[in-house]
C-alpha cells in the first residue's frame, strides 16, 4: 500500500475481535502478568484487544517491516468480558511526511455489542521511507 | 479508601528472545525487526528488539497488581517510547505518584534498563469512584 494515500479519517479496518480463555492464559503468560482477576472474572486484558488490533491495522495498511512504535495512549472506559465479540476500529489520525520519515498516527476505538466503549487508543508510528 | 501509595512495588523481566516469539503468537504482531535476526542485523538496530506492546504492558501488569479492578476499568496510559529494548535486557518498571486529587490519581512510570536509560516514560492515571480505591492491594 501506498502509504502517502492513506488520509485523516480513513478507516482502516473494522473487525469483530473475541478473545478466548486460551488466548488470554497465552497472553497473560507472554507478558509475564500474574494477575489472576482476568481468569478469575473472566475478563479481557484491553492491552490484550489492543495488541489484536495493532497487528490487524499492520496487515491491513501492510507498514514496512522496519516500522518503529513511537508512542501510546490508551485510554479505557469498560471492560469486555472473555469470548465477547468487541468491534474495533482503526482509522488515521494524521499522516506526515518530515525528510524521508513518515510520521503515522492510528486512532483505535472499541465497543461492545451494547455499544459501550471499551476504549480509545491513539498509536504512533515512524516509517523510514 | 485506602491511602494511596507514593511509589509502587517496582517490576523486573528478563527479556529474551523466546519471550518476543511468545508474545509475537499470542499478539499476532510478526514484525521481522523483533523475530527475524537477519533482517534485523540491516537495520539501525542492528538486532532484534522488543515489541513496544510487550513492554507497556509491564506498566499496565504493576498497575493491575496495585489497584486490580479500578485500574482495568478507569485507566489512562500516555506513553512514549524512548530506547528500544534488547533481548538479554533487563527492565525495570517503575510508578511514582505525580498527583492525586479527589477524582483521580496519577503516576508517572518509567521503565529503565539494566543501564538505567529510559526506555518508556509516561503517565498512568486512574480515577476514583465510588469504591475509592478498595482494590488496592
Amino acid at each position: 500500500m501506498n502509504l502517502s494515500l492513506l488520509e485523516k479519517d480513513q478507516i482502516i479496518f473494522k473487525k469483530s475481535i473475541a478473545l478466548s480463555q486460551d488466548q488470554i492464559a497465552c497472553y497473560l503468560d507472554a507478558v509475564g502478568d500474574k494477575s489472576t482477576l482476568f481468569l478469575d472474572e473472566a475478563i479481557v486484558p484491553p492491552m490484550a484487544i489492543l495488541a489484536q488490533a495493532m497487528a490487524e491495522a499492520m496487515a491491513a495498511i501492510k507498514l514496512p517491516p522496519g516500522t518503529v512504535h513511537t508512542s501510546q495512549d490508551l485510554e479505557v472506559d469498560h471492560l469486555a468480558s472473555v469470548g465477547a465479540s468487541v468491534e474495533c476500529t482503526c482509522a488515521i489520525n494524521s499522516n506526515t511526511l518530515r525528510s524521508d520519515i513518515r510520521f503515522l498516527v492510528l486512532e483505535f476505538k472499541c465497543t461492545s455489542a451494547s455499544r459501550d466503549r471499551i476504549f480509545v487508543a491513539r498509536t504512533t508510528l515512524v516509517v523510514t521511507e | 479508601m485506602g491511602k494511596i501509595p507514593e511509589k509502587l512495588k517496582p517490576i523486573e523481566h528478563v527479556i529474551t528472545q523466546e519471550r518476543l516469539i511468545k508474545y509475537a503468537e499470542a499478539s499476532g504482531d510478526y514484525n521481522p525487526l523483533h523475530l527475524d535476526e537477519e533482517f534485523a542485523r540491516n537495520t539501525p538496530y542492528g538486532k532484534t528488539i522488543a515489541h513496544g506492546m510487550l513492554i507497556l504492558a509491564f506498566i499496565s501488569a504493576l498497575m493491575t497488581s496495585a489497584f486490580g479492578n479500578t485500574w482495568l476499568r478507569t485507566g489512562k496510559l500516555k506513553a512514549r517510547f524512548r530506547a528500544p529494548v534488547f533481548p538479554g535486557d533487563v527492565v525495570k518498571v517503575n510508578a511514582q505518584l505525580k498527583s492525586s486529587n479527589d477524582e483521580e490519581v496519577v503516576y508517572q512510570v518509567i521503565v529503565i534498563n539494566q543501564n538505567e536509560s529510559q526506555v518508556i516514560t509516561g503517565d498512568a492515571k486512574l480515577k476514583l469512584d465510588s469504591q475509592g480505591l478498595e482494590d488496592y492491594v
